[in-house]
């Protein structure tokens, strides 16, 4: 299990510099990483109209470069996708349509996964959902860089490794935070 | 009488459709803020779009100051009630920040808040930058600093709020609801998870649950 928590002092950099903070990543872990980044919402090919075809088609082709871990009826189930399936997409509410993006990325078979600010429209069930099929890809070195570490932080306290956004690098972050104006004190209620 | 008045709201996206909101009703007074606590789907951005008159509502009554906002014209609407989405990047139409305040004020009729409100919400203070170029939190705090400061609205609706672990949006969130509340204006948050530092300012808590809500008692 190689799940990585990135802590930065500066939450504004996560999208203003996120091919800077990738870049460090790749260089820190000494691999390329693929990287789901939430284009706000566009979480939707566009070719498809419901979130079964959607499903289909993404893992069609994953599976056709080899790069998938589930097909798409086994998606569906374990990912308990089986209620939205007749939904068309555009319909879905907000957080649904970037939780079905955050799945379909979680899909793919990759050395290294890094999640740009995965967590937020999301609710506590669906982080704790991504959270178990990450588990099951225990070869891939998985990074969360999140504008609320603290709540991702909460739901899996012993599993992540923290490193720290230094800006020219990252480094492994050695005792437990509040440090250099990072905090993962939990500003939520957790449902 | 209420400034904002929901009674018997039901709503479905078509007639073949599950309710999503099924008789919901909310009352709150003049200054009340309130924070709605709901699952992805729940319906919190459908309640949100219904109550600024952008969704149409199969039954029930919605009125703001007494007046139903179906009936008001779009252009005043404004004044009255403001929706303020989770996209924040589709509600910015100029190339600056000094256009977009310029452009919200003379939208909604007013003179364009002070510096000092500019400064609470931590906003660049080079004008010149290009809301989109803006980090996301940082373009969030700008439209909330617009919509609550600009446009001003009786009631204003905020669909979920982005970085609330970080300080600089709850401070911003703080001033949002304070001011709001010394205006007699109400606020509405919605989000997916209870916020202590949200809570803790006396706000009315309501989770959303199979197209009802059900206030929290305070602890």
């Amino acid at each position: 299990m190689n799940w990585n928590l990135l802590l930065t002092d500066n939450v504004d950099q996560i999208d203003a510099q996120s091919d800077r903070i990738v870049e460090g990543c790749n260089r820190y872990f000494g691999t390329e990483f693929a990287v789901y980044r939430p284009l706000p919402f566009v979480d939707h090919t566009g070719f498809t109209e419901t979130v079964a075809e959607e499903i289909e088609f993404v893992t069609g082709a994953q599976q056709a470069s080899g790069g998938a871990y589930l097909d798409a009826a086994t998606f569906i189930a374990r990912w308990e996708l089986a209620h939205l399936a007749g939904h068309r997409v555009v319909h879905l509410s907000g957080g649904w349509r970037k939780f079905l993006g955050v799945a379909l990325f979680a899909n793919r078979r990759a050395a290294a996964k890094c999640f740009l600010d995965v967590t937020s429209h999301l609710a506590d069930e669906r982080v704790r959902m991504l959270l178990e099929q990450l588990k099951e890809q225990t070869n891939e070195q998985i990074v969360f860089c999140e504008y609320d570490a603290q709540l991702i932080f909460a739901m899996a306290p012993d599993r992540f490794s923290l490193i720290l956004d230094r800006e020219d690098r990252i480094d492994a972050l050695d005792g437990f935070p509040p440090y250099e104006g990072v905090s993962l004190h939990s500003n939520y209620e957790h449902s | 009488m209420s400034t904002l008045e929901l009674e018997g709201i039901c709503f479905r996206h078509d007639a073949r459709s599950p309710r999503i909101l099924d008789e919901l009703s909310l009352s709150l007074d003049c200054g009340e803020s309130a924070l709605i606590i709901g699952d992805n789907g729940s319906g919190k951005s459908t309640l949100g779009r219904l109550i600024a008159g952008l969704n149409e509502r199969e039954k029930g009554s919605l009125l703001i100051d007494r007046r139903d906002v179906q009936s008001m014209a779009i252009a005043e609407r404004p004044k009255h009630v403001v929706y303020m989405g989770q996209t924040s990047y589709l509600q910015f139409f100029r190339s600056s920040i000094a256009d977009e305040i310029q452009f919200a004020s003379r939208k909604a009729g007013r003179t364009a808040a002070s510096d000092v409100a500019y400064s609470q919400f931590r906003l660049p203070e080079d004008r010149r930058v290009k809301p989109m170029d803006l980090p996301y939190p940082a373009m969030w705090r700008l439209q909330l600093f617009l919509f609550s400061m600009v446009y001003s609205p009786k009631v204003l609706f905020i669909d979920e709020i982005v970085a609330p672990g970080a300080r600089t949006q709850t401070d911003a969130l703080d001033v949002v609801i304070a001011e709001r509340a010394r205006n007699g204006q109400v606020t509405i948050l919605a989000y997916q998870r209870a916020l202590p530092s949200v809570a803790s300012k006396q706000i009315r808590t309501y989770d959303l649950m199979h197209g009802q809500l059900r206030e929290r008692r305070q602890a």
